[in-house]
Formats: C-alpha cells, structure tokens, sequence
C-alpha cells in the first residue's frame, strides 16, 4: 500500500467506533462460530488486550521516550501501525485496526501500568 | 413485567463461543484491562513438577495434560455463558443436519491431510482408509453447508415473492433466493422475515438460515434458563440483535395471538427450531423427492414449519409434561406437513452414525458369519428398515463397542459416537432437546460440553462424579476432550492451512498459558529455558497431531525421532498392548528406514506368538502405502508374518486377501489366485462373490501405480 492509501485506511478504521474494531480482530472463521450475545466484540476485546500484552513494552517506550511524537491521530494510527507489523508476536493481527484501537484507547491510557513499573 | 433486550442481555463477566467444527467451548472474561494480562510467568517448584509430569507423557508420544473439573463457584459464576453453550453443543450432537455437516467436515480434514502426504486414515468419517473426496465434491458440499448455515441477512435481488402475515406491525415472509454453492446461477430456495417496527425506520431482514435459528433458539432458552421473561423486542438495530432476536419476534409475531402464554409461545418457536434442525438429510433416499427441498434447504423448512404451525393446535402442556408436550406439537406438525416423524428421523440419523462408526471399525471386528450377516444387513437395509430394528442394531453396537476399545484411537470417534448416542437419547426422550432450560440438570450429566476453556485451563464439564451418556456407544469424557483438541489443532487444515488452530484463533493454549510459548511462533527466551529445563522441547497439541498424522516438518520429525522415538518405540513393543504399539508404529513408520526397524521389531514380537494377525495386518497396511509396495524383502517380510497369523486363524479372509495381495506384489500370480479362490469360497452370497470378483479383475489390472492403493484398500473392506 502507498503511503495515500495507508492514510485513508487508518481515517477509515479511526472513524469506526471501537465495538466494530474490536469484532475487526477476530479471524473471519471464528467470527462464524456461535458466540454469546455481544460476544464477538468481547472476544476482540480479549484478543486485543492479549496481542497489547505482547508489545506493550515496545510501544510504551516508544511513546515513553518520544511522547511528542505526535498528537496528529491519524498519523499516529499510521506510525503505530508500522510498529506492529514489524512485530512477529502479531501474525494474523490486522494491524491497523489494532493501531486504531490503541489510539482511540489512548496510549497514555493504555501504558499507565507500564510507566508505574518504571 | 417483560424485559427489554438491553435487561434480557444480562451483564456478564464472561462470554463464550462455541464451534460446531471442533467443540472447542472457548469462555473469556470481559473486564479485562492491560494490568490483567500477564507479560511473564513465574514458575514455582510445584508448577515445575507438574510439567515434567507432561514431558514424561510426551516422551511416549502422548499429549496427557492436567485437567481440571468444575467447581461450584466456577458453575455458579458462569452459569448463563455456560448454559448457552451447552445448548449449542446439544443442537450439535441431536440435529442430523450438522452431523451430516460435521463428518463432510471431517472428510475434508482427510482430503487435506492427504494430499500434503500425511496419514489421512487416521481421522474418522464416512470413507474410509486412504480413500478421500474429490477437491470439487468437497468444495461443492462445503459451499452449500455454508448457504444453509451462515446468512445473516438477505438483499431485495434475492426475493422471489413476499407473503403479508400480519398487519399490526407489519410483518411479511419473503421467498428467496439465496446464493447457494459455487456457481454463478445455483440458488437456495430458501424463506426469510420481513418486519417493520414503529421506532425503526428500516426494515428488518432475517432469512431463516442455521445460526439466526441456533442462536435465537440459546439465547430465548438462555433467558428461560436465567428466569428472564421472554422479550417483546421495540427495535431491531444492531446484527446481533437481529440474530439472537429476529426470527423469535417473527414467530411472536405470527403465532403469539394463538396462545395465552409467552411459556408455551416460547416451547412452540424451540420446538419449531428443533424441527427444522431435526431433518432427514442423511438419507438418500429422499434426494430426488418431492420432499426435497423441506428437508435439504433448512430456512425453506423453517418457513414451511412457521406457515404449517398456524393450521395445527398451538402447543398446550396442559396437564402433561413439557417435552411430551413438544413432542406431540412436533409429531403433529410433521404429520400435516407429511414429513418424517421426529422419532424415525432420530433412528434413521442412528443407522448413519451407525454405518460411520462400522466402516470406521470394520477390520476390528471378528470375522465370523454371523458379524458379517449383520455388517452386510446394516450396509444394504434401506435407513428407514434398519432404523425400525433396534434390536438388531444393538448388536452391531455391542460389536462397535469391542472394536473401538481393540483397535487404534481415530480422531473424532468420540465425537461421532456421543453423537450417535444422542440420537439414540433422543428416541428414547423426545421433546428434551428442543427445551433444554428445562431438562438442564439431566442433559448436562448425560452429555456434558466435551471441553470448557476458561483462562489458559482445560474444564471436564459438571460437577463430578461425571455420569455421561454411554449408551451405546462408550466414550470416556477425558477421551471425548482430546477428541477436540484434536480437531481444534487442526481444524486450519479445512481451510486448506498446515498451521495449529489454537495459533490461528488467536486462543492460548495450555502450554502457552503455562509459560511454554508456542514452538509454531518465535520463543521467548524464558518459554525457551523452561521447555529445556522441564523436557518438553518443541512438544505440544500440535506437534503431537502433526506427527500423528504425518505432517509435520522434517525438522520436526527427525528431532522427535533423535530424541525420544527409538526408545519407546522397542519399550511399547515389548511391555504395551497393540493398541499403544500401533500408535507409535503410525506416528513414526513414515520413512523406509523407520518402517524396516519396525517391521523387525514387530517379527520379533510375532515370534512370541502376541496377536499375530493384528501385526501381520498392520505390515500390510504398510506395505501398500506408497513408497514402501517395491521393497521385495519387506513384502516377504510381511507375507510371512501373515502365513504365521494364518495358522493360527485359517479361515481368516482378511488374511487370505492379505496374502493374495502380498503374492500379488511379490509377482506371485498363481499363489495369489489360490488365495483369493479360497476367498472366494468363503462368499455366502453371489452377489458379494460378485463384488470380490469384480476387485479382483480390477486389481489383476493393476500394476504398481497410485490407484493400486485405493484398489487394494477397497478390496480389503469388501471381502
């Protein structure tokens, strides 16, 4: 994908409210298995927070050591999505609505335990 | 007061899934948070011995994990998640629909595990031995299982006509036609609902396909479960409210002006869902028929039952109990629309887990006339014959139930044997299936989930002393739970992937959620230093399938074989029965080097006189698959192993036919013919003379090339 492409996908899943990025994360084939009611979009929950654990510390740092970064989310979405793919604890993970996720989340958020354990 | 959806869907801590494909019952927390999921596992002493207790396992090619069973607070906490799965897998084991789905399924497991080289007779299901379905028969029964089961919604290109059924609110059924299989122009006929709510402004599509069935169905029984009144939805926005909702308020809709209460309105839609899921696909006969399209499309037969419904009496429990009361409403609407009472469509669904089962374990039953006499009758009687003797099938359950404990494990024969015992349960209780709210207590002891994950731990379902169903078939529930774990680890493979399903679901494992990692992803330096310390290396749920059923990597193998095979191998021999011994000689016979140790090894032992036939069989076995039928010495090897066996069991055909093959392969002609001539003789029939004659002229054609395989394991199934 180009660079363009890259940035209208990121705009698209930012956009999406967080239960459709959280359903986003379960593979196709689990999704037609037979869930409790609300239950696809708890799995991705499950799934997401799982897939965090294993890049929280990179990701964290990042942000740690670079939290002006910047504050453009939709660029953000783009730069932490570059990290994940890069990460081989993520294989079938679609990285941009993790990235998405992690951004409407909120990174500060999402490493305040990372940075007490400091 | 009735409750809104909102209030129905009670806050739960934990959710589940099920899958209709491997039984897995997945249950996870919803409040997680970041600080929950730990990054590092610290192991203590005691944790330690345990894993060394599974390497030992592992050392001898088992995968024999701690299991923990319920606990009344764990029953107590998860009480509504599990009663919804529960459900499920009890529409799964009753309903002839998904048993006839789940055994496609598991042909596609052997086509696939075949044509990447590996031991496909491994895993059970219709066919037998290493004879697989084509790619496009199993792309076309796969395609249209799909058109039955996945729809959730339907567009105006697909409807034919639309039927008002009622005026206030508006409600219509649609004709439709859905996508159905492969090709462009193939159409399901299939019905939908058509509903309009005053505080929506679109309106509301449900086809009548499996899962808004299924779920409806669980999640009303859920909420009778949980004392819930039954919802009078307002609005239909979301697709989970449209799934778990659509095709109750359809029927609410159209039958609720027909009865008292939502109680029996709720009974009648169950026993409705149970109806339609409860058809006579399996058998043939009905192909071609005018019933045709009632019993093989199920959203055209669900709308055919909605329709149907309103001409019979509603279903009243009066002063009977509520499953006779089901299945009386069941039996007269079956009866109006002339369709297959539900008793004889659950025997009928017997006699085809019952020819599964015995095709499956055909060659581990004794040969005597009076078996065969009752094999022959099973596989030539018509289903609905065979269905109305149940004394005669019990025969052959007896006999099933002797060959499955003597012959090697297969994957799913638990899982298709707790189904056939379902369909036997059913006959004998009708009506509890369908309202499972109110028989919970007897179901759940009866047929427990096969296997309860929750937070990185493998659940026995209930509360112990665990008192299953065996009836006739008998499955241990720790049997039954690696059933699933098998099927769960390779279920990639029906979509054509060589990869763990534990990693392809994003589900951890036990041995992930110990601290092992997974040998299919990148180790962490600690799982690492933890797999050497404990002995377990690269061990795992598929490690172990994939050397079962010869798929794994070289790599993988020849670190198996250098550090554990040759060992355990000589030790099962000499100090385990054939069964563990036949296991190990399948997990690791796949080379010509491996199989010439084996084949030694295995004389040795026949000289001791151990179950001479089973070994001289297994030889055979070996020989004709594939790159090993050359091989002159190994050949007479076998034949005289099979000559040892015949003087124990002269009249043995399967050893003649054996011997026939192995002179055969040796460029013997003459002294096969002898052979098969004293087959033969053993023919009481013409027509299976007939059919040994027409094998044999096949097979004398043949010299060595692919089909010889196929050829020969037909022959030997037959005689």
């Amino acid at each position: 994908m180009n660079e363009e492409t890259i940035r209208e996908e990121a705009t698209k899943y930012f956009n999406m409210d967080e239960a459709e990025l959280y359903a986003l994360l379960v593979p196709e084939h689990v999704r037609q298995t037979l869930f409790t009611k609300d239950g696809v979009v708890l799995r991705g929950r499950e799934i997401f927070y799982t897939t965090f654990a294993k890049v929280r510390e990179t990701i964290c740092r990042q942000y740690a050591t670079a939290p002006q970064i910047t504050s453009h989310a939709i660029d953000l979405v783009v730069i932490i999505s570059d990290a994940l793919a890069s990460s081989p604890n993520l294989v079938g993970i679609p990285v941009l609505p993790m990235a998405a996720l992690i951004v409407k989340i909120g990174l500060e958020e999402l490493c305040k335990d990372a940075h007490n354990h400091k | 007061m009735h409750t809104t959806i909102s209030e129905g869907a009670n806050p739960k801590s934990v959710h589940g899934s099920f899958s209709f494909q491997n039984l897995l019952c997945h249950l996870f927390e919803s409040n997680l948070a970041p600080s929950t999921v730990p990054e590092h596992f610290a192991i203590s002493s005691r944790q330690l011995t345990m894993l060394r207790g599974v390497a030992e396992y592992a050392h001898s090619g088992e995968d024999s994990l701690p299991l923990s069973n319920m606990t009344p607070e764990l029953a107590a906490r998860t009480r509504g998640t599990l009663f919804h799965e529960r459900m499920h897998y009890w529409q799964l084991i009753s309903s002839p629909v998904h048993q006839l789905a789940f055994t496609i399924d598991l042909e596609k497991l052997r086509a696939n595990v075949k044509r990447i080289g590996g031991r496909s007779h491994l895993i059970g299901g219709q066919l037998t031995g290493d004879i697989v379905l084509t790619e496009h028969e199993l792309h076309e029964f796969t395609t249209s299982n799909e058109a039955h089961f996945l729809p959730t919604e339907f567009t105006d290109n697909m409807v034919v006509d639309v039927t008002p059924v009622a005026i206030d609110p508006r409600t219509a059924m649609a004709h439709l036609m859905l996508p159905h299989g492969s090709g462009v122009t193939k159409r399901l006929p299939a019905y939908g609902a058509l509903m309009e709510f005053e505080n929506q402004k679109t309106v509301v599509r449900v086809p009548f396909t499996a899962r808004p069935l299924l779920e409806s169905a669980a999640y009303l029984s859920e909420l009778l479960y949980q004392e819930y009144d039954l919802p009078h939805p307002q609005r239909l926005d979301s697709d989970d409210d449209r799934i778990y909702l659509g095709t109750w308020e359809f029927w609410r809709r159209l039958h609720g002006e027909r009865y008292a209460t939502d109680f029996e309105l709720g009974l009648s839609f169950l026993a409705a869902v149970d109806l339609a899921m409860l058809s006579d696909v399996t058998d043939d006969d009905i192909r071609g028929s005018a019933r045709h399209l009632e019993v093989f499309s199920i959203p055209y037969r669900f709308g055919a039952l909605a329709l149907g419904a309103r001409s019979i009496p509603p279903l009243s429990c009066g002063n009977l109990d509520p499953s006779l009361a089901v299945a009386q409403f069941q039996r007269n609407l079956c009866s109006y629309l002339g369709w297959a009472s539900p008793d004889l469509t659950a025997r009928k669904a017997a006699v085809f887990l019952t020819t599964v089962l015995l095709k499956m374990f055909n060659s581990a039953i004794p040969v005597t006339a009076e078996n065969r006499e009752l094999a022959m009758w099973l596989l030539n009687s018509r289903q609905v014959k065979a269905a109305a003797d149940e004394q005669r099938l019990r025969r052959i359950w007896e006999l099933l139930a002797i060959a499955t404990k003597s012959s090697m494990p297969l994957i799913s024969q638990s899982v298709l044997g707790t189904m056939l015992n379902a369909s036997v349960y059913r006959v004998h209780n009708p009506g509890k299936f369908a309202v499972p709210h109110l028989y919970w207590s007897e179901l759940t002891e009866s047929f427990p989930l096969p296997i309860v994950y929750l937070g990185g731990e493998y659940y026995l379902d209930g509360l112990p002393p665990l008192n299953v169903c065996q009836d006739p078939y008998p499955c241990e529930p720790v049997e039954l739970l690696h059933d699933c774990i098998s099927l769960v680890a390779i279920e990639p493979l029906l979509r054509d992937k060589s990869s763990c399903g534990f990693v392809d679901s994003h589900v951890k494992c036990w041995y992930v959620s110990h601290g092992l990692g997974c040998p299919q992803e990148e180790l962490l330096a600690a799982s690492r230093n933890l797999r050497e310390a404990t002995g377990l290396h690269d061990w795992c749920h598929w490690t172990h399938r994939s050397l079962t059923l010869g798929i794994a990597s070289y790599e993988v193998r020849d670190n198996w074989n250098r550090r554990w095979h040759s060992r355990d191998v000589i030790s099962h021999m000499f100090h385990g029965g054939p069964r563990e011994t036949l296991q190990l000689i399948d997990k690791f016979s796949s080379s010509r080097d491996e199989f010439e140790v084996t084949l030694k090894s295995m004389e040795t032992i026949s000289n001791i006189g151990e179950r001479l036939e089973y070994y001289a069989e297994k030889a055979a076995q070996l020989c004709y698959r594939g790159h090993i039928t050359s091989n002159a010495s190994l050949l007479r090897a076998s034949l005289k192993l099979c000559e040892k066996a015949l003087e124990t069991d002269q009249e043995s055909r399967s050893l003649l036919t054996l011997k026939a093959i192995l002179h055969y392969a040796l460029g013997e002609p003459q002294d096969s013919q002898i052979a098969m001539e004293r087959v033969l003789l053993m023919c009481t029939s013409q027509q299976m003379q007939d059919i040994v004659m027409r094998r044999m002229e096949a097979l004398f054609k043949t010299r060595f090339n692919p089909n010889f395989v196929g050829i020969f394991k037909d022959w030997f199934e037959i005689s």
